[in-house]
């Protein structure tokens, strides 16, 4: 079972985007995905099409924290991939994880344990988070078997990598599990000089991590957004190209975790 | 160009395949030399600390029959702690627990002057009515109350805990009690991988900050029987006090009577220790509850020896062998019992001289076989009796 947690503190760097599709190709491979949104704006929630009416805050990751079983809370939709909902109420997620024992740390990683026994419900889970450092953070790469990073080469986009990079080093002790973590460029365009530099350096400080796949600007993205559908479902200009770099993107992946 | 991407998904399926089986490749080891910083620093560094479980909760007097321990089995404490009528029985300490009662009443007698520390509980029920608040934290301390007939403890209240977070803070709290024994702290691991779905060792480890070859030491205690588990834990025989012991046992040197023996007289040498230890502190006017008095390797190791020695012998005398008549006998019995049940069908078709022919055979058949159950039993009770 492989556990990818998108996550960046800065916001608007694409998490959610490379959550959904990236949950809806791994699906397209037939394996049985499940996506767990943890962020209270519940975009991924929508953009999956789930009808926010019909979630109720016992249904979101809340849920699992007053001790109800995650199977009960997982919906399905319409990408074939599995759904853990999110609800505004998740804004309290943080003092609540904070209030729990030992911090809520392993709160997500004991969740998970039920889905393997006795035999895994799901091949992938995927982790759409808020922009946040915090006890979120925390459960979740202490959940996680790899860390995914969507970048721009931006000053401020560096900066929360590098923090990232030290909260995944954190997780790391407590997280045996936790193999590597990996940056993907998203929404990518260099267009200044300066932008240039910071691709530079992104290239050659974190060659380790970066992945080959690089994701850029695409209005088929933004507007399978609002038809709430993945790219793999939307049916507008570029969706083929965008479908390809998802699959080269999980091709990657594969690569890096499979059991081979 | 739908067509060639659908060929592509399709090619890209086989490999993907790969990613399914559960638990990856084994990791790099975690920083198994300081995991107890781990979780600290960890907890610190995403905006949390570890006492925030009880920093914002105030402290509440709540009487001691609105309190109960957990009554599910997997939520017990991985401890050797009875419920406090297992341990008085006629208004005397049950003898097994009578050190563990001495203590406990001192315990209750400082608690009544002050209690220092609230316990920790959590809301819930348990078989009594009357019971509210379960224990998380501070079952010693329930217990000692009640058996000095304290009325109501100090308590903080927090949110039910999962199984595993429960374990993990049980194990934290034990494990500054210097009579924290190693028997306990196997039971701990095995409950914690229970609880963690089976998850693998390593995770356990990691979980409640142990080494890895501090917890394969632990888990050789549990090739004990249950009964001795329990005898090993009132007795807090500690790992490597009895490791001649275990290794005995993990070698298949020593039966499980052999081992009960040798267990059955610890107990009796801890019992005239502390005897003796007790009265030496009642003439010094001590007021301290008797402490255990070691019971040392070199005389577990003396013990061991001993029932290997006595083992051969012992051997010979109950494991009689089985004489050659009798297996063909039994046979045959199993042959004539099936020739008999086909027979009860098939009366009707025998003839007046036939029928008289069988009843005589039977009757003779019927005495023998009285004569040998009789003699079976017979030979049964001279045995019982010497």
């Amino acid at each position: 079972m492989q556990v990818y947690a998108l996550a960046l503190e800065k916001g608007g760097v694409g998490k959610t985007c490379l959550a959904v599709n990236l949950a809806a190709a791994f699906s397209r491979l037939k394996l049985r995905v499940l996506l767990i949104d943890l962020d209270a704006q519940g975009h991924a929630t929508h953009w999956l099409g789930a009808v926010p009416a019909s979630i109720r805050p016992e249904d979101s990751f809340l849920g699992i924290l007053n001790g109800r079983s995650i199977v009960d809370c997982v919906r399905p939709t319409d990408e074939g991939v599995a759904l853990l909902p999110a609800h505004p109420v998740l804004a309290s997620l943080p003092v609540l994880l904070a209030s729990a024992p030992n911090s809520g740390l392993f709160t997500l990683q004991d969740a998970i344990a039920q889905l393997g026994a006795p035999s895994p419900h799901y091949d992938v889970i995927v982790f759409d988070l808020a922009p946040a450092r915090g006890p979120v953070l925390a459960t979740a790469l202490a959940a996680a078997t790899r860390c995914i990073v969507p970048v721009q080469p931006e000053d401020l986009v560096m900066r929360a990598l590098q923090a990232l990079i030290d909260s995944f080093g954190q997780a790391q002790r407590v997280n045996p599990r936790l193999r590597g973590i990996s940056i993907i460029r998203n929404r990518y365009a260099t267009r200044s000089a300066g932008d240039q530099v910071y691709d530079q350096l992104l290239r050659e400080s974190y060659r380790e991590q970066l992945l080959k796949t690089v994701i850029p600007v695409r209005a088929a993205l933004r507007d399978s957004a609002g038809l709430q559908q993945s790219i793999f479902r939307y049916n507008g200009p570029d969706a083929g190209e965008v479908r390809n770099l998802f699959l080269d993107l999980i091709d990657e992946l594969i690569n890096l975790d499979g059991a081979a | 160009m739908p067509s060639k991407a659908s060929d592509r998904i399709k090619a890209m399926q086989e490999r993907a395949v790969s990613l399914a089986p559960q638990g990856p490749p084994a990791p790099p080891a975690a920083d198994s030399a300081e995991p107890a910083a781990a979780v600290a620093a960890v907890s610190a560094h995403f905006g949390a600390t570890l006492d925030q479980l009880v920093r914002s909760r105030t402290v509440q007097r709540i009487p001691v029959e609105q309190i109960a321990p957990d009554p599910r089995p997997e939520m017990h404490q991985p401890r050797l702690l009875p419920a406090p009528e297992e341990l008085i029985a006629h208004g005397q300490p049950v003898p097994a627990y009578r050190e563990l009662v001495a203590e406990l009443l001192a315990l209750g007698q400082s608690l009544k002057e002050q209690q220092i520390q609230p316990i920790v509980v959590y809301p819930g029920s348990a078989a009594s009515p009357s019971v509210r608040y379960l224990i998380l934290v501070g079952q010693r301390r329930w217990s000692a109350a009640q058996l000095v007939g304290i009325d109501a403890i100090d308590a903080i209240i927090v949110d039910p805990p999962t199984p595993a977070e429960r374990i993990r803070i049980q194990y934290a709290e034990n494990e500054d009690r210097e009579e924290f024994s190693d028997m306990e702290r196997a039971w701990a691991l095995q409950q914690m991988k229970q609880a963690m779905d089976d998850a693998p060792w390593e995770s356990v480890e990691t979980r409640l900050q142990m080494s890895r070859a501090r917890r394969q030491q632990l888990l050789r205690l549990t090739a004990f029987t249950p009964s001795q588990q329990q005898q090993i834990a009132r007795l807090r025989l500690q790992e490597t006090q009895i490791r001649r012991l275990h290794t005995g046992v993990r070698n298949e040197e020593l039966t499980a009577a052999q081992v009960d023996a040798i267990l059955y007289r610890l107990s009796q040498i801890a019992a005239e220790r502390t005897a003796a230890l007790s009265a030496a502190v009642a003439e010094t006017a001590g007021g301290a509850p008797p402490r255990r008095l070691g019971i040392d390797g070199p005389t577990i190791a003396r013990l061991v020896a001993r029932a290997q020695r006595t083992a051969a012998p012992l051997a010979v005398v109950t494991a009689v062998p089985t004489p050659r008549w009798l297996p063909p006998l039994r046979e045959q019995f199993v042959r004539t019992n099936q020739s008999v049940q086909r027979a009860i069908g098939r009366v009707e078709t025998l003839g007046p001289a036939d029928t008289e022919g069988l009843l005589s055979d039977l009757g003779q058949l019927i005495t023998s076989l009285t004569g040998l159950m009789l003699s079976l039993q017979g030979s049964e009770d001279a045995k019982r009796e010497t």
